[in-house]
């Protein structure tokens, strides 16, 4: 890997992972309302599953628009085993993100040999049918309404604290992955699978194992909302989050770290936005994030979704397009 | 005679109704460079990818030392020691060439085809001349390197058998010259080389043997002298060229020794 | 004689049915049909194809309101879903036009489809605040039913099967028999070696891109008197529009005919053996299934 964007790239995450720190420590320190530091937990959430949903799209190239499947799995694995099984929320948390973390594996085997648009779609499409899914059985999963009572903690520092230590965990966990030879090898798997065959790797089983851990840290994103929200409803693998994690993931798409900054700010912002505008938060967002994308791919910023040394971006600028064929 | 490594039983395999490899049967023994020719679109490249696992045949079977690899999936083959280096090798961004090389060094080291990996990688990075070009980003990288890269890339796991896709193509002499004294250092050693190649002088200054594809089969096989002198290979192949010296580029008949 | 009714219900029933299935197979061949056209043509996947068909709806609503202060008549409204076809597909044009002139083509497909999700989104979100939930009846064109084969449908349903026939031929026509066509599936052979032959590429993309929004602005109009408006409408079209294109592939209009045909079939059957939320599961499962199937290499 090339040395100066290593050395970035190590300390961009020390800087983050301090900054987190201080919010951590801080937040509860400067304010004790619910509603400040419930906000930066849930921006630390929102984090965890784009961050997910980039440690496969980022080095990949490959867009899943299904993302939020995995969220939603990890939520209602964590609610059934407390409800129906009787777990403590430990155990149940675990095995919210094992299931998650397991579908995700055999989803992956399935779908990731796919072309790039084909992928997609089945993505997409695999979301839509969990999301339809939830709504069966309401005795069992609650209709609409989903699973309500999922233990959380009382305190909202605490609950901050847990959130950030987990966004923490999950920041060193994808730099670590994509910095180091898993991630060197999963890059050829995807942009040169040939080439990777040749040289003994299984690219499907290593694309499948990818895509296992962003789907279990997804899962941990939805486990995190559940406690937060003390309730697990179908919303949380929606179309509309499945969207907003792309999009947020596009944008903030030079790197493990910018991806994670970006997701805070947008619900720093939604907030804001909210309590000026009202109804048209949503909105004035969204739009917000389809102008960054455009922008950003624009030939002036000549961004990728790949995390470039300044050459290849110039190279990239030349001969355009994401892969080489 | 030495019991074969590599062999390819009646494979057949077309595209679209056409076919490309008709009914070909071929043995390949350890140690031995043999050169693969033929016009283009007599199916060589389609050998070397129905070989290395990349298509599957339409009929026939492909076997290396005894075990059938015809059900097995590319990378399956290779970690039986079936290397493979690429005519044109993708260049993937963010990676450098030392990236490249090192890819099959985690399974070297398991398979322990060789005791030293790392040191083996070394030498053959220093033998093919590319020690300056490894910090490279792939993308940036001249042609020439990726080639030598590439072909550092699909030696370092020591395979059985290297399916080597025109190696010499694009490659100044002097690369020529090192690429060649790497082939027959690992041949040396016990590797096979099949050899897809229309730069012929250096193609039959290694070759043990060279095989004549015409049309999806073997046309012509023997050394390289004969090769040279059948009249239908001549008619069908060298198009009347006489003149295509069997002599190492460096000057002498034999090459030179083990480099590193 | 009570056996006798019984069999008249079954038969009735069966054709109910089959209507049915018939006008969904039309709605589906036609919101299909501009989005095969579209990725076929322009190698673009433009997932807000379904909020095109949810445009064409909504428009067709406003437009009637305003034509003939919303008595409705036949004349009034095709004129609505005429004016309402034209405009999405207008829209869909000019902004294929813009993108291409921005020379946007650098952008990666995934980009590409990530803005056109967002676009869903953002158009969901406008059309939620201007309209609200539910509640925009459009009238047919010609209200009341009539008898057909037994059974009893509504005259604008026969109306959508006419207009959808005749759609199709017209099709077929551009396709096979004129410039147009032929540059159109010259772009889905090869774009470059279109360009090379000199057809203006991003010209025909855009003309795709604004003939396949015209389809869909006219799938959304036409089905807007047999549907509820609502601002998830586009949900459905997207997962049909994906399992036409699944199914029937993009090169050929019989072929997505008669994917939209099967698929249709498919999920009548669903609703009247299960319920509606099966039904929409049929899609999705087409989909998903026809995926795995999908060949990735040699």
């Amino acid at each position: 890997m090339d040395r100066s964007s290593s050395a970035t790239g190590k300390t961009s995450l020390a800087v983050a992972l301090s900054l987190l720190l201080l919010a951590c420590l801080g937040l509860p320190a400067w304010t004790e309302n619910p509603y400040i530091l419930g906000l930066a937990a849930t921006a630390f959430i929102l984090a965890i599953n784009v961050l997910s949903w980039y440690l496969y799209a980022g080095p990949s190239g490959e867009t899943s628009f299904g993302h939020s499947a995995f969220i939603g799995l990890g939520a209602y694995g964590a609610a059934i085993s407390w409800k129906h099984l009787h777990l403590g929320f430990l155990e149940s948390s675990l095995l919210g993100i094992l299931v998650a973390g397991i579908t995700g594996w055999g989803i992956g085997l399935l779908v990731s040999r796919l072309e790039r648009s084909y992928f997609a779609i089945a993505t997409l499409a695999f979301q839509m049918l969990v999301y339809q899914a939830l709504f069966l059985f309401p005795d069992f999963l609650g209709g609409e309404e989903g699973i309500v009572g999922f233990p959380g903690t009382t305190s909202s520092s605490r609950f901050l604290w847990m959130c950030g230590a987990m966004l923490a965990c999950s920041l060193i966990v994808c730099t670590r992955f994509d910095d180091g030879r898993a991630g060197r090898v999963f890059r050829f798997s995807t942009h040169a699978p040939g080439l990777a065959e040749a040289s003994g790797i299984a690219t499907n089983w290593v694309r499948a194992r990818v895509f296992a851990i962003s789907a279990a840290l997804a899962g941990l994103g939805g486990v995190l909302q559940t406690s937060y929200q003390h309730q697990a409803n179908a919303a949380l693998a929606g179309s509309d989050l499945s969207a907003i994690v792309v999009l947020l993931g596009l944008a903030g798409g030079r790197g493990m770290v910018w991806v994670a900054g970006l997701s805070i700010c947008y619900v720093l912002a939604h907030s804001f936005v909210t309590m000026r505008f009202g109804q048209y938060d949503a909105l004035a967002l969204k739009c917000g994030l389809l102008f960054l994308i455009v922008l950003q791919g624009s030939p002036l910023w000549a961004a990728k979704i790949n995390r470039p040394s300044t050459a290849d971006s110039r190279k990239g600028a030349e001969t355009g397009g994401e892969r080489a064929t | 005679m030495t019991p074969s490594l590599l062999q390819v039983q009646r494979l057949t395999r077309g595209f679209g109704g056409l076919p490309v490899v008709r009914d070909l049967s071929l043995d390949l023994r350890p140690g031995e460079i043999v050169g693969l020719v033929g016009a283009n679109g007599a199916g060589k490249t389609t050998l070397i990818r129905l070989i290395s696992g990349e298509l599957r045949p339409d009929a026939g079977s492909v076997f290396l030392g005894g075990e059938d690899l015809t059900p097995l999936p590319t990378w399956a083959r290779a970690r039986r020691g079936v290397g493979r280096s690429f005519q044109y090798p993708p260049a993937v961004e963010g990676m450098t060439l030392r990236d490249a090389i090192r890819l099959p060094l985690e399974r070297a080291r398991q398979l322990g085809a060789v005791s030293t990996p790392d040191l083996w990688a070394d030498a053959v990075i220093e033998g093919l001349g590319i020690v300056q070009a490894l910090n490279t980003s792939m993308t940036c990288a001249s042609p020439q390197d990726l080639k030598l890269a590439d072909l550092a890339r699909s030696l370092v796991p020591c395979p059985r058998v290297l399916l080597a896709d025109e190696p010499l193509a694009a490659l100044d002499p002097e690369q020529i010259s090192r690429v060649l004294d790497m082939l027959c250092g690992v041949a040396r050693q016990g590797t096979t080389v099949l050899m897809v190649e229309h730069r012929l002088e250096g193609l039959f200054a290694v070759s043990t043997r060279v095989l004549v594809m015409d049309q999806g089969q073997i046309l012509a096989e023997g050394t390289p002298d004969e090769i040279l002198k059948d009249p239908l290979v001549r008619e069908r192949y060298l198009g009347g060229l006489c003149s295509v010296r069997a002599q190492h580029p460096s000057g002498s008949d034999t090459p030179p020794g083990v480099p590193g | 004689m009570p056996g006798d009714a019984g069999l008249e219900g079954l038969r009735e029933l069966d054709v109910e049915m089959l209507l049915l299935a018939l006008v969904r197979a039309i709605a589906l061949f036609l919101v299909g049909a501009g989005f095969a056209l579209v990725y076929g043509t322009g190698r673009v996947l433009n997932l807000c194809h379904g909020s095109l068909y949810m445009l064409g709806a909504y428009l067709t609503y406003v437009l009637q309101s305003a034509l003939n202060e919303g008595r409705g008549g036949a004349w009034a409204i095709s004129l609505a879903i005429v004016m309402s076809s034209v405009m999405v597909g207008g829209s869909t044009w000019l902004l294929f036009r813009l993108l291409a002139f921005r020379s946007l083509q650098e952008f990666s497909p995934h980009r590409i489809m990530a803005l056109s999700m967002g676009a869903n989104l953002v158009l969901a979100e406008l059309i939620q605040i201007w309209f609200g939930h539910g509640g925009h009846p459009v009238p047919p064109i010609i209200s009341g039913k009539t008898a057909w084969g037994g059974a009893s449908v509504s005259i604008h349903s026969l109306i959508v099967v006419m207009v959808g026939i005749l759609c199709f031929a017209v099709l077929g026509w551009i396709m096979n028999r004129t410039p147009l066509g032929l540059r159109f599936r010259a772009l889905g052979d090869d774009h470059r070696g279109a360009a090379l032959v000199g057809i203006d590429v991003p010209g025909t993309v855009a003309l795709a891109g604004g003939l396949g929004g015209a389809l869909a602005g006219l799938a959304g109009g036409l089905m807007a008197p047999l549907r509820v408006l609502s601002p998830t409408m586009w949900i459905g079209a997207l997962i049909e529009s994906l399992a036409i294109v699944t199914l029937g592939g993009v090169g050929s209009l019989k072929g997505a005919l008669l994917a939209a045909s099967v698929i249709a079939a498919l999920e009548v059957g669903a609703l009247f053996l299960w319920s509606a939320e099966a039904s929409h599961v049929i899609g999705l499962l087409v989909i998903f299934i026809g995926l795995m199937f999908h060949r990735t290499s040699p």
